[in-house]
């Protein structure tokens, strides 16, 4: 069954709940939606909402709300460059039903939306203290409404799912694991946060080095997987490519992955795409899932990655490591784990210092070598790696994932690592960058990409890359 | 005499420039809808629109949610 899903900003709602909450008078409430259609259904994106002032209503009260014709055309003009607009009332008692007026007023604004644009979703939530009853349609579903299934609020510690009055999705569904695997783990780790997981779809681009490391690590917890690398593997890949078995050279690393996954554990979903992030099956195969992992070898996957994530809300973890060697002996050896959440204060890759002064892509360096302009494999350019420091990525990653999911530390969540492999020590760099407000990847600006799911406004490119500057250089 | 166009009805104009509360009334447009330019920017009753070229403008009313 495909679901429709509502995916928030937890500064949004949070803001918006205070005013729901109201037992005394109704208010109506908008927000601005990205969509993410996929085959899994489709997801509402929210990052941007408009909260009335009192002045704005003609009428508020306890069964009535009505919303000035003014502010109206306000509402409508900020949500011309998004795919639907989000329209949320309380009610002050009883049921969250959506009345004969409710129905009446619908339609003409979904009259009103068309008018201002050839086509927009209309989300409509109705809200009695807790509970919610919520639905959809556009002008090729009306007079049809479909269930909004599930809202799930994004925020810098945790991931809340909300299940509607009339979803088609049952709260605990997907939730259930294997307790007796977990024993030891629950003596600390929250059980719900565990489900959670369990219920989750992840993404995991590269399926190399590190990548096979944390996906090795993340098969405890996860039940639902979909992987993107399009390489074979090679014999100078075995000596540290988690999953590989004897004979494997020449058969597909994602094609190892899903053996050593399923034999693992037999109920696991495990979906796989032979080809390179960002090729358009590798977008359509990720659209679907609930977080992303990205440990490809080249700084242009990351930065694809980054876009992707910010534009279609999904928490991100991002890994890299290397060997730097002068005259025979090691400079430096050591990983990173960086955290991209789409949430306020969260930043992405690049403004988390992804060095964004070389980004080509992967097949423009294939084709510089078919065509002379660059000699040998590209394989004799991939930095120098070891399965230690993989493997430290891949547990500094998997440690930031749980600890986002279950707050066991208590502590401030980093969103980057890095570990010196030299003086084998972790070093914390979450507060050596700042987030840009005017990021066009993570910023909120009207020519950023974040939240806007499908569909850019006209005149929106995608982003190209940022110079790094001295001051980036320092850390 | 002008022609401008709200909410894709066709409205005759006498005079070459009207107030949006001249407007209203030739369309029998509510006075408490609000009436927004080709841009989306909400007009105000008193301004003043030229009708000697086409112009094609939109009204909505208010939103009432209730029970």
């Amino acid at each position: 069954m495909k679901q429709n899903r509502l995916i928030i900003l937890d500064s949004i709602f949070s803001a918006m709940q205070e005013m729901l909450s109201d037992r005394q008078k109704e208010h109506l409430l908008f927000g601005y939606l990205g969509v993410n259609q996929h085959a899994g259904g489709r997801d509402f994106l929210c990052v941007d909402g408009y909260l009335p002032s009192p002045e704005e209503y003609r009428v508020q009260r306890a069964g009535l709300v009505t919303f000035s014709a003014q502010s109206v055309v306000h509402v409508l003009k900020q949500s011309r460059g998004w795919s639907g607009l989000l329209d949320w009332h309380n009610h002050t008692g009883g049921f969250p039903l959506f009345s004969a007026i409710d129905d009446r007023e619908a339609e003409k604004e979904l009259r009103n939306i068309r008018d201002f644009k050839e086509n927009n979703y209309l989300l409509r939530l109705v809200q009695s203290h807790e509970r919610i009853a919520a639905e959809l349609t556009d002008r090729t579903l009306y007079p049809e409404w479909e269930p909004l299934d599930e809202i799930r609020v994004i925020g810098g510690q945790e991931i809340k799912q909300i299940y509607p009055e009339n979803s088609r999705v049952k709260r605990e569904e997907g939730k259930s694991f294997d307790v007796e695997r977990h024993l030891r783990t629950l003596e600390f780790y929250p059980k719900g946060a565990l489900e959670q997981i369990a219920s989750l779809h992840f993404g995991i681009i590269g399926g190399g080095g590190t990548g096979s490391a944390f996906l090795n690590l993340l098969k405890f917890f996860a039940r639902k997987v979909t992987i993107v690398e399009g390489d074979h593997v090679e014999r100078h890949n075995s000596g540290r490519l988690f999953h590989y078995v004897s004979g494997d050279e020449g058969k597909l690393k994602v094609e190892i992955h899903a053996r050593e996954l399923k034999r693992f554990s037999p109920d696991m979903e495990v979906k796989v795409v032979d080809s390179m992030f960002p090729s358009d099956e590798s977008i359509e195969s990720l659209k679907p899932c609930d977080f992303i992992a990205v440990a490809p070898d080249n700084n242009f996957a990351r930065y694809k990655a980054a876009e992707f994530a910010s534009r279609y809300m999904k928490p991100l973890l991002e890994f890299g490591s290397g060997v730097r060697m002068r005259d025979g002996k090691v400079t430096s050896i050591g990983c990173h784990v960086r955290l991209q959440l789409p949430t306020d204060r969260g930043k992405c890759l690049v403004c988390n210092g992804l060095d964004v002064a070389d980004l080509t892509p992967s097949e423009f360096e294939d084709y510089k070598r078919a065509i002379g302009y660059v000699e040998g494999a590209r394989s004799d350019e991939t930095p120098a790696s070891v399965v230690t420091i993989n493997s430290m990525a891949a547990t500094v990653g998997l440690r930031i994932l749980l600890d986002y999911f279950g707050g066991y530390t208590g502590a401030e969540l980093p969103d980057h690592v890095l570990y010196d492999d030299l003086s084998m020590k972790l070093v914390d760099l979450s507060h050596a960058f700042h987030k840009n407000p005017e990021c066009t990847i993570c910023g909120r600006g009207e020519d950023s990409i974040f939240g806007r799911g499908d569909f850019l406004p006209e005149g929106l490119c995608v982003p190209q890359p940022r110079k790094l500057t001295e001051a980036d250089s320092l850390c | 005499m002008g022609k401008i166009t709200i909410n894709k009805k066709e409205i005759d104009c006498p005079k070459d420039q009207a107030t949006v509360a001249e407007l209203k009334e030739l369309g029998g447009i509510p006075k408490r809808d609000a009436v927004y330019d080709e841009e989306g920017n909400a007009l105000e009753d008193e301004d003043v629109v030229d009708t000697t070229y086409p112009r094609r403008l939109g009204a909505v009313e208010d939103w009432t949610r209730g029970h």
